[in-house]
């Protein structure tokens, strides 16, 4: 997800003292804000009221729980929060005026100006959008989707209430895909992948129907084939729709129902598809143990015996990066180049904007580092988030914790990769 | 041989499930597997067994069945993949409900036999093919049915809700500070050492086992983890359907959470 950011480049460094949280006999989840401007945790006192503790002060409010801490794209403070035994949304400290028996799934958009959760009252489910309940509930609700521009939202939900052991009505199917309130008019076995377009106007899943036979269906209409196995459906564009399939020559690629690569594989999952250049980035198994990342069609010539995580494409989509795990050692890949990062643990590659150059936090021996470009930053940390390029791509931003102090750092990349 | 004789048992599973096929909705299943899925072990196991006999004292089943010899691994393997190729898949719906008896309650798929074969036969595997063609046709025990579809869906053996898996821990840790002061279990707790993976019953009816290990964890100090979403039960009762399908779903999403969480490695209970 391509996140917005309004960050200072000039102010290289701060910190915040985090000896005063010992006063606290608890505190747990740490997050940073994406300017790296304020560090929060959530705190408990001696009598387990908990509450936010954000840069030095604590919100007035206290709580019986606090969850789901995070920090949106545009540097807010949210988490869902129990309070008088109800469950709802805080935002900078300030609560939704809806409350519900349960909540959880707390998401949001790309901008982070659309917040959602799942809801339970009683025994219905459903969803809460920026405080706005949906006025249909569900007899169960699972997982939350919410499209880039969060103009659409989705939840798997079920649609009958069949009791445990009615194996002949599970058959017929129970599960279906709600968007904005309104469940698709088909029931199936199971629903899951879903995705929604770019634009958010459409939306995908791989559904299973009573014969067990599998397929995708998009904004609820069945592709006419249908498949030994599916997984994850992604849009290729704002209309068409790609799918691993098993078919009789193994995992083949398809699009809109027809066969999108004509050859076969020993899997195929994990697509990501860069939607301005129509580029798609795979993970392919091309035998048992031989894991690679295929684009457009062509697979790497390097292949890994454990892993391989979903392939990340530069913001031009010209350059594709990858976390793999190969022989129990984890391992970067650019371009079907290893890096020769030799580290205990290592994060998802990030793109600068230009593309030229890639970070990723790793860890070894118990202490995180900066690495640019397969260059080890020489500082390390009991634990940094996710570093983030300038637009210029000549500054990183750093944000960590070492000791009893958080760092929000300005680092030069030249001074790090000479 | 003796005669197959059984108390006749009924189980909606198997029984109301046949009332909906035809014998062409067979023959497509045993062609499925027999012709597209099995290897080429298949013909050689069945072709080699020499009927010799050695398997039938590993049996539990046999023993426990004072030596009735259609209770022999030997025999098992006739009366279901060896009846199956010898009619060519033109099966019956009475013959699937054999099948299914045989497979699904009358072999544990223990491969002791295997163990014992002079040749090695895989007497497992050719039953587990038996467990697949009818876990393709929907003949199934009634209660390993439910779990599975459970599974297809929910991702846990026994229906429990998102919001009933994230309450039954933090009701466990409320639980636990009476014991340990401070307690907190992590949920979804990023860049953990361990996700902690846990049976479905223990979180449905076995708290207290649950809360046993919890506390050992706890006091262990690891930096451990459990899931925040579908994907904390690590059984995959689909392996007794032999479905696949539900099988590679369940296990890719176990794997999909440690990736997500980035930990280090996935620590099961039991």
């Amino acid at each position: 997800m391509e996140m917005i950011f309004n960050i200072n480049w000039e102010n290289s460094s701060k910190t915040v003292d985090l000896f005063s949280l010992r006063n606290y006999p608890l505190f747990y989840d740490w997050v940073a804000s994406p300017d790296g401007e304020k560090i929060a945790v959530v705190v408990e006192n001696e009598n387990r009221e908990t509450t936010v503790w954000v840069n030095g002060k604590t919100w007035e409010n206290v709580f019986e729980r606090v969850c789901y801490l995070q920090f949106t794209p545009d540097n807010r403070l949210i988490c869902t929060v129990q309070k008088d035994g109800l469950w709802t949304v805080a935002i900078d400290g300030n609560l939704w005026e809806n409350s519900f028996d349960y909540v959880w799934n707390l998401q949001f958009n790309q901008d982070g100006k659309v917040i959602a959760v799942n809801v339970k009252v009683g025994n219905q489910y459903s969803v809460c959008v920026n405080d706005k309940p949906w006025q249909k509930f569900f007899y169960d609700a699972r997982d939350l989707f919410i499209s880039d521009k969060g103009n659409n939202i989705a939840t798997y939900v079920r649609l009958e209430n069949y009791p445990v052991l009615d194996i002949l009505n599970f058959a017929k199917g129970m599960w279906s895909l709600a968007v904005n309130e309104s469940a698709w008019d088909k029931k199936f076995i199971s629903v899951f992948g879903c995705a929604f377009s770019p634009n958010g106007e459409k939306v995908a899943a791989g559904v299973r129907f009573s014969n067990r036979e599998f397929s995708i269906a998009v904004d609820g209409n069945i592709w006419e084939s249908t498949f030994l196995q599916v997984w994850e459906p992604v849009f290729l564009n704002n209309v068409d729709v790609l799918a691993p399939v098993k078919t009789e020559i193994g995992w083949q690629l398809y699009c809109n129902g027809r066969p999108f690569w004509e050859y076969g594989f020993t899997q195929i999952w994990n697509l990501r598809v860069h939607p301005a250049k129509e580029k798609i980035a795979g993970v392919i198994a091309t035998d048992l143990g031989k894991w690679t990342v295929i684009v457009n069609g062509t697979p790497w010539k390097y292949s890994f015996s454990d892993l391989v995580l979903p392939p990340i494409f530069s913001p031009d989509g010209e350059k594709v990066a990858v976390a793999v795990k190969d022989k129990g050692k984890w391992g970067i890949v650019v371009d079907d180049e290893p890096w020769s990062l030799d580290v205990d643990r290592v994060w998802d590659p990030i793109f600068s904007p230009d593309g030229e150059k890639v970070a990723v936090r790793a860890e070894k021996g118990n202490k995180y580092f900066l690495v640019i470009n397969d260059k080890i930053h020489k500082e390390s940390f009991d634990y940094l988030w996710d570093p983030i390029f300038s637009p210029d791509g000549e500054k990183v931003l750093l944000r960590g914790i070492k000791g009893n102090t958080y760092y929000r750092k300005v680092l030069k990349i030249e001074k790090i990769i000479g | 041989m003796k005669e197959f004789k059984r108390e006749i048992i009924t189980d909606i599973g198997i029984d109301r499930v046949l009332d909906f096929l035809d014998e062409k909705r067979i023959k497509r299943a045993i062609d499925r597997v027999l012709s597209k899925e099995s290897a080429a072990r298949l013909k050689a196991f069945v072709q080699t067994c020499v009927h010799c006999g050695l398997c039938s004292e590993t049996c539990h089943h046999y023993l426990s069945h004072d030596g009735d010899p259609t209770y022999a691994p030997a025999a098992k393997v006739k009366m279901t993949i060896g009846d199956i190729l010898e009619k060519d898949g033109n099966v019956t719906k009475e013959d699937i409900k054999r099948y299914a008896r045989i497979a699904f309650t009358e072999c544990n798929l223990c491969r002791r036999c295997t163990m014992f074969c002079p040749f090695g036969i895989d007497i497992g595997y050719l039953i587990s093919l038996v467990r697949r063609i009818c876990g393709i046709l929907g003949v199934a025990p009634q209660f390993i049915q439910d779990q599975v579809y459970s599974h297809m869906s929910c991702y846990n053996m026994l229906w429990l809700k998102q919001d009933e898996w994230l309450d039954t821990i933090q009701w466990i840790e409320d639980e636990l500070r009476y014991e340990i002061k401070n307690a907190r279990i992590p949920i979804g707790k990023k860049d953990s050492d361990i996700l902690l993976l846990i049976h479905g019953l223990e979180a449905k009816y076995m708290t207290p086992l649950l809360m046993n290990m919890l506390k050992i964890m706890l006091v262990s100090g690891v930096d451990f983890t459990l899931p925040d979403i579908d994907g904390w039960d690590y059984t995959n009762k689909s392996i007794y359907m032999h479905d696949f399908e539900t099988m590679t779903m369940v296990t890719k999403r176990h794997y999909e959470i440690a990736t997500k969480l980035r930990v280090k490695r996935i620590v099961i209970t039991e």
